[in-house]
């Protein structure tokens, strides 16, 4: 049963959120101007600083009902979707979804000129429907109360709402981050209904349990990638290890602490974004705060640090033996400075691949980061599949 | 060099223990899953149910009190304030003991296991077997102060404590120490041999690393699956907070520091992971113990600058070259529930291991845990040293 929905957060949790900033026990740091040790002292208290005393949430608010959302439940879990009609001739639906430690709110920029091509100098008969989903246990697809809902899952309940509840028996899919895993999996088990997925993280859906390609795949173009992901596995992801472990423990003060989330979230988009250790080259402060103050007023980071847990606890298995894993024709459009890449010579084998590009700028945050890149190559792909 | 000892009486003001109290009432508990209690992390109900008794009736007026009566006292050490606990033996020759605490504990661990070192004759033993026994607390942690710039690696506590012992006028000694404790007591077992008289571990380091090759023998099937169980449990959950503790520990700390449930969640889900308690952590310790020692960290707000030990200590593996070894006795309890007890052969490679205890009861909180057990292997094994040196 779907319910239209509106974000209205009430005022009493805006105020103990500016009443819980401004007691901040901030934890001392030192020598930590390189964010060697994690999130420097001094940016945190800056950004705290204007959370409480100058981030506006009604306006982004405002922003974000701008689009038109919506909820459900599906197997029991709280489906939260924003679902955008195309103008054009023959608007095809497309399924949108994040990662972590993003929202919905991530895919803000490319959702409009996707709906609306003409608005923003492209051909009405790229345009497509959008929805773009909170994944189950984030943002507004909460609160989550069942275990075992991990990406696999999603898929499942992604289908059930593209075809039961919203009528399409066909669609595409996009995603990054956990949502390339979602829409890999739409892309294996679901094939027949969803003819092309497009995807800027690539990798094995067993990956989390295990199981990386070769570094012998790489081809001499990408012979610098292995020892960047290898960086990334050694300095970067004990966040992953440990999400994937004792999520619980480190939600309690997550989910009392703003600040605390704030320094969490604050390092990822630091370290994964190509800002070159400047967030700001990527990231507004009221981009930042406006995903944090989605986490907060959710109370969903404990149930989005989940996901990695659920990965790993329900370990993937393949639907079919078919070859290629993922049948559905796929496009992969990597980022330089993404956290993790793997070699085009692996895609080939593992995806229906039909289409494979490399931007040189950008990271892990890519609809915010380099929207246009997106959406050019997202357009380009699904044209030819039409 | 030591500046200057001086007694020192610990005081949290009301204000910081109302502070406390303001911030457990409105805590913003997250939501309860239906999954098995702890399969995720902390289990929620439990959890509150701790809370409520920091809250209503732990009292750390009467904590502070018993810590206040067993004699505390900070030193200036190159530039570094030192707290450490100092308690004269009773008896004829006390033997000074370092006994040096780990993480998630503090000077806290060694509470009960103080008297019955410096006064055997009161706790059913024989007081030729009597301690002077000194706790400190390692730098960045309890009231020690917080280090002011990087690099408080193991090795520089290890020579802050021998110039504390030598200051305190005690030219040779005996160690004692578990978890990061025992790798702090076996660099100056290493470094300063000549004055030491012999080390009681319950615990051996994780980064030990045994010289190999050059006419060591080749590693038994023992040792084997010792290193494959270490292996397994640093991927599995028991570990992981070495991971995010090593590499970034500053971005966790945010949280723990502003968060007293927030810290709580993290220490009492180690606590209970690693002590011998079948899930039951009350059962190995007490509940008050439990939360002084998260008290003091609470109330001293080290939690960012106690995990950076982690990230300080990677860069300095315990790695031996070949024919390298530690010189001073080494007496070792092996704890039942400890997370893994490595096989004799594997101490021997580096160790002068002269004492082997298989315990009974008790895991990695031994002092804690099992503190009469603990330190009657203690009187046992210096009670041979002492014989020997007459």
């Amino acid at each position: 049963m779907i319910e239209p929905f509106e974000i209205a957060v009430e005022d009493e949790v805006l105020q103990d959120l500016k009443t819980r900033l401004r007691q901040t026990r901030f934890a001392p740091d030192f020598g930590n101007a390189d964010w060697g040790y994690g999130t420097n002292g001094d940016d945190l208290r800056e950004l705290i600083g204007y959370w409480a005393e100058g981030y506006d949430w009604r306006k982004h608010e405002s922003e974000m009902n701008g689009f038109a959302h919506f909820r459900t439940v599906i197997d029991e879990v709280p489906v939260h979707f924003i679902h955008e009609r195309g103008r054009g001739p023959k608007p095809m639906p497309l399924i949108m979804t994040h990662g972590w430690p993003w929202t919905f709110w991530d895919l803000q920029k490319v959702i409009r000129p996707l709906t609306d091509p003409a608005a923003f100098g492209g051909d009405p008969s790229d345009a497509f429907d959008v929805i773009v989903p909170s994944l189950p246990g984030f943002g507004f697809s909460t609160p989550l109360t069942a275990t075992g809902v991990n990406f696999v899952r999603t898929a499942d309940i992604w289908m059930k709402l593209m075809q039961q509840e919203l009528g399409y028996d066909k669609f595409f899919a996009q995603g990054g981050d956990f949502g390339a895993f979602v829409t890999a999996q739409l892309g294996h088990k679901y094939a027949d209904s969803v003819p092309g997925i497009h995807i800027h993280l690539a990798g094995p859906l067993g990956m989390i349990t295990g199981g990386m390609p070769d570094d012998s795949m790489f081809s001499p173009d990408e012979a610098h990638w292995p020892a960047a992901n290898a960086l990334f596995f050694d300095q970067e992801s004990a966040y992953s290890r440990l999400q994937s472990t004792k999520p619980q423990s480190l939600a309690y003060g997550m989910n009392d602490s703003p600040a605390g989330l704030a320094a969490w979230l604050l390092e990822k988009r630091r370290r994964w974004s190509d800002c070159g250790g400047d967030v700001a080259r990527r990231f507004s402060k009221d981009d930042l705060l406006t995903s944090m103050t989605l986490y907060w007023v959710t109370q969903s980071f404990g149930t989005a640090a989940r996901f990695y847990a659920e990965a790993r606890r329900n370990p993937w298995t393949a639907s079919h033996d078919r070859k290629p894993v993922v049948q559905s024709p796929t496009a992969v459009l990597l980022f330089e400075k993404d956290i993790v890449k793997l070699p085009r010579r692996w895609a080939e084998g593992y995806y229906n691949l039909k289409r494979w590009n490399v931007a040189p700028v950008g990271g892990h945050f890519v609809p915010m980061e380099e929207p246009e890149i997106l959406v050019n190559d997202l357009r380009a792909f699904f044209r030819e599949r039409r | 060099m030591v500046t200057a000892i001086t007694p020192f009486a610990l005081h949290i003001s009301d204000r910081a223990i109302a502070d406390l109290h303001e911030r457990l009432d409105r805590t913003r508990w997250p939501d309860e899953l239906d999954a098995e209690p702890w399969a995720y992390g902390a289990s929620l109900a439990e959890l509150q149910r701790m809370m409520q008794h920091w809250r209503h009736r732990f009292d750390w007026r009467q904590a502070e009190a018993g810590i206040n009566e067993l004699g505390n006292y900070k030193a200036s050490i190159n530039g570094h304030d030192i707290h450490f606990i100092h308690k004269r033996g009773h008896g004829p020759n006390p033997l000074p003991l370092l006994i040096c605490h780990g993480w998630p504990g503090s000077f806290v661990e060694m509470l009960d296991i103080i008297p019955l070192l410096t006064d055997p004759a009161r706790h059913a033993g024989d007081k030729a077997d009597c301690f002077d026994v000194i706790v400190p607390s390692m730098p960045g942690y309890g009231f020690s102060g917080r280090p002011q710039k990087p690099g408080m690696t193991p090795l520089s506590m290890a020579a802050l404590y021998a110039e504390l012992m030598a200051s305190l006028g005690y030219e040779r000694y005996a160690l004692q120490g578990g978890d990061w404790g025992a790798t702090v007591t076996t660099l100056i077992a290493r470094h300063w041999p000549e004055r030491i008289d012999g080390l009681h571990l319950n615990w051996i380091p994780g980064s030990y690393q045994p010289p190999q090759g050059n006419g060591e023998p080749a590693f038994s099937a023992a040792e084997r699956d010792f290193q494959a169980a270490m292996a397994a449990s640093a991927s599995s959950g028991s570990s992981t907070h070495v991971g995010i503790h090593a590499s970034r520990p500053q971005t966790l700390g945010y949280g723990l520091n502003d968060s007293p449930v927030g810290l709580a969640a993290w220490l009492i889900d180690k606590f209970r992971m690693i002590a011998d308690c079948d899930g039951d952590i009350e059962s190995a310790i007490r509940l008050d113990r439990l939360l002084t020692n998260i008290s003091v960290y609470w109330f001293s707000e080290t939690i960012t600058s106690a995990i950076r030990l982690y990230k300080e200590a990677r860069a300095q593996p315990l790695k031996f070259a070949s024919g390298e070894r530690i010189l001073p006795p080494l007496g070792f309890a092996a704890f039942p529930g400890e997370v893994a007890v490595p096989p004799r052969e594997w101490v021997e490679r580096v160790y002068n291991l002269q004492s082997w205890t298989e315990m009974k009861r008790g895991g990695h909180f031994a002092a804690m845990e099992q503190p009469q057990a603990l330190a009657e292997d203690i009187r046992n094994f210096f009670r041979i040293l002492r014989k020997n040196q007459k």
